[in-house]
């Protein structure tokens, strides 16, 4: 026994296999603590609330293989974790059960019977040499209602993701959203066709139909607002109808929500103009005290450039001020819609007034403006050029310029007057009709639809999808969901800055910090100077080193 | 406080300082991105260790053997641990101005933007970390070997392998051995950590390398004297 322990070999191997099993113990179970202001790797409160007032247990079956590609490998153990953070979070209401239908037969079976299919990952697996198929799937059953969520990897907000889908199980209601088509504005279909667009508005899309179901085309011309269809997008119209605008009337004074996504210029980009909309349109929604200006918002300042390609590794930044970025400051910061929201993008807005008189007063009355320019923003109206290098020409021709603020977007809540009330019913209109709201109807207007779709989408990283998404559920009484989606916003934009602007910066910061431990190197090495010369002159003072001899000899 | 005794001490700080600046402006297309986002600053460390730590820790063991005070430090009242600790934590104390000195980029970042604070605190806590892992990795490897260059290059090359370990392809070569190579990767660890989590595995693991290899380093020196 004695030698065993004087073994240092085996005492090394022992310690080197306790440095193994402790680690190894340790990945089993952990606790984690998130440090990020924004919360974005910690459940919200909403979450916990929502799960732990469930009315019946949620199971979640996680379909996971076990071997998974190295690139995966990380994320693999990020989701067992937040899963198992997630059902510990509920306090009993959800059961977690894993499992790897590669290994276990009876997982495979029950995934087959679910539709779940192995996700292809795009690396090649070593073993069979072929393209890694892998389990990534969630699903959720409540009751005898099933939710699938496939390949999990692909989504960004899986919190929120989960916790909608959940709550639209718990509480199944008829809310749907649906999409004002065929009025040439953007439609999900002609978005859909085009590959450019596909990527954006799928993912819109997609994020709609995890609480509200299916985004609804509608054709107002042709068809009825469904009774189940709570909120409309109306995004860039350049016509409506007389019974176009009767139908979204008597939708909005249902007590209806509308999404109007609109500006006062028509934009074409094959010619590059920006020309004034249609005046009948926009004179429609002057009616609920909606005042779409025709003319195009600059901002000096808060604008995204044009990155424009000029070689093969090479882009160079333009400015482009009708490229709008609202900043958080410009926010109206008690609203639930902007709260935390960092920015906003913009592109080719136009400004926007609201009327309040023209809402009916009551309790139920609400205006918030929710964006606004900064002061140094200015507009312009007629034929505007948008093409960059024309930008860029109309600005160093511009030597002055008055500024001022502006209001890009608004939330209104209340009741309104029919728009029939001062306007002659159309034709097909039956005769019985809401002359005011029976319920307070709830509208969201900005100035620009390609804040909504398109650039606004791909440019925000999915803040301005975040601002849409949070209008709807506020809209639809769903507020508890706004907070589990934008505590993952992404990081604040820089603001926009000049190159030259950039490149001091960058030096500064080469040179501040070397300087800064060259001055404190210099700064030791004449401290060190001194003391030794100060240590020289003590052993040099005899006197003092004769006093030491005598002492020593005394003793 | 050895590090600063001589200018060689600064002439790291300062290649250090300029390392992670040229791998963060150039490298990590900050201004291209246009976020103020540090992800890519605390991912700079990773790079920048794999020389920095090696140079720290090179002289630590290697020079007082090759000049002989090595012989002198044992004969004092000190026990190997003690001195082992000692040389630990100068080292520790070194990189910590090091960190300090790379200060001035998240400052940049909070004077043109608003990074999250805490982010910033959880990624330098990874970084001092990770750095006192390879420190006490370096430190055992100074031991071996009389010359600071061999230490060097010693060092250079197992903070490489480890760095390698939590490389894609890397792990893709080693099978069914990938998700246990992956989870005792530095990298791995890090990671973690420079996103603002801090979990109890990290710091577990973090700690218990550094006791590895400050016992690995006791070890050895118990063995040759």
């Amino acid at each position: 026994m004695k030698n065993f322990q004087n073994s240092k070999k085996i005492t090394t191997i022992l310690i080197i296999i306790l440095f193994l099993l402790i680690n190894w113990v340790s990945y089993g179970s952990s606790f984690r603590f998130d440090l990020s202001k924004s919360g974005r790797l910690r459940l919200t409160s909403k979450t916990e609330n929502i799960l732990r007032n469930l009315p019946e247990k949620v199971t979640i079956e996680a379909f996971f293989s076990n071997e998974v590609p190295a690139s995966h490998i990380q994320q693999l153990s990020y989701l067992k974790d937040f899963l198992k953070e997630y059902a510990s979070a509920s306090k009993g209401k959800i059961k977690l059960i894993f499992l790897d239908p590669d290994t276990d037969e009876e997982a495979k079976n029950r995934a087959s019977h679910l539709g779940i299919r192995p996700a292809r990952m795009g690396s090649i697996d070593q073993k069979k040499q072929e393209i890694s198929a892998v389990y990534f799937s969630l699903a959720l059953s409540y009751g005898s209602d099933n939710q699938i969520i496939d390949n999990i990897l692909n989504v960004r907000l899986l919190e929120y993701e989960l916790t909608g889908r959940i709550y639209r199980l718990a509480y199944p209601g008829e809310k749907q959203v649906g999409f004002l088509s065929n009025h040439g504005e953007f439609n999900t279909r002609e978005l859909m066709q085009n590959a450019d667009n596909f990527a954006t508005v799928q993912a819109f899309k997609d994020s709609i139909q995890t609480v509200y179901g299916n985004l609804v085309d509608i054709d107002t011309e042709k068809e009825e607002i469904p009774s189940e269809v709570t909120t409309l997008l109306i995004v860039g119209p350049n016509r409506l109808s007389p019974i176009d605008k009767f139908k979204i009337d008597q939708f909005l004074l249902r007590g209806g929500n509308i999404i109007l996504a609109m500006s006062g210029m028509s934009i074409s980009l094959q010619t590059g103009q920006a020309t004034p909309a249609d005046v009948d349109v926009l004179s429609f929604f002057k009616n609920y005290g909606i005042t779409i200006s025709d003319d195009m918002v600059y901002e000096r300042k808060n604008f995204l450039p044009f990155r424009q390609p000029v070689g093969p590794f090479q882009v160079i930044e333009i400015p482009y001020p009708i490229w709008v970025v609202a900043e958080e400051r410009y926010m109206h910061d008690s609203s639930l819609i902007t709260k935390d929201l960092p920015s906003l993008f913009i592109p080719w807005t136009s400004s926007i007034k609201i009327d309040e008189k023209q809402l009916i007063d009551g309790e139920d009355k609400k205006i918030d403006i929710l964006i606004r320019t900064s002061t140094e923003a200015w507009t312009e109206k007629n034929n505007i050029f948008i093409a960059p290098n024309a930008i860029k020409e109309s600005l160093q021709n511009k030597n002055q310029t008055t500024t001022g603020q502006y209001d890009l977007a608004a939330y209104l809540k209340g009741r309104f007057n029919s728009y029939y009330s001062s306007n002659p019913l159309p034709k097909e209109a039956p005769k019985e009709y809401l002359k005011a709201s029976e319920k307070p109807g709830q509208i969201l207007v900005i100035g620009s639809p390609y804040a909504i779709i398109n650039i606004g989408v791909l440019q925000s990283q999915g803040v301005n999808m975040n601002f849409f998404l949070s209008t709807l559920d506020i809209m639809n009484d769903m507020e508890e969901l706004v907070e589990v989606r934008q505590k993952e916003i992404s990081t604040p934009p820089l603001p926009s800055m000049e190159q030259g602007e950039k490149n001091l910066i960058t030096l500064l910061n080469f040179l501040l910090p070397v300087l800064f431990i060259g001055a404190l190197g210099a700064f030791v090495a004449y401290r060190r100077k001194n003391l030794s010369n100060i240590q020289v002159l003590f052993k040099e003072d005899p006197v003092e080193e004769e006093k030491k001899d005598n002492t020593k000899g005394d003793k | 406080m050895n590090y600063f005794n001589t200018p060689i001490g600064f002439v790291f700080l300062a290649i250090f300082t300029f390392l992670i600046n040229v791998i963060f402006f150039v490298f990590t297309q900050f201004w291209e991105i246009g976020r103020a986002s540090l992800d890519g600053f605390f991912a700079t460390f990773r790079l920048a260790y794999i020389i920095f730590i090696p140079a720290v820790t090179m002289r630590l063991w290697a020079e007082e053997k090759r000049s002989g005070t090595i012989e002198l430090l044992f004969t004092l009242p000190i026990k190997h641990a003690e001195a082992i600790l000692g040389k630990y934590l100068s080292a520790l104390g070194f990189l910590g101005v090091a960190l300090a000195s790379t200060f001035f980029i998240p400052l940049t970042v909070a004077v043109i933007g608003e990074p999250d604070w805490f982010l910033i605190i959880g990624g330098y806590i990874g970084a001092f970390c990770m750095g006192a892992a390879y420190i006490s990795l370096g430190l055992m490897l100074s031991w071996l070997t009389k010359d600071q260059i061999v230490a060097f290059l010693l060092s250079v090359l197992s903070i490489f392998l480890l760095f390698l370990l939590g490389f894609d392809p890397v792990l893709e070569a080693l099978g069914s051995l990938k998700t246990f190579a992956a989870f005792f990767s530095v990298s791995w660890h890090y990671e973690s950590l420079a996103r603002g989590l801090l979990d109890t595995r990290d710091i577990i693991y973090f700690i218990s390398f550094s006791v590895l290899f400050l016992y690995l380093n006791y070890r050895s020196i118990e063995n040759n004297r």
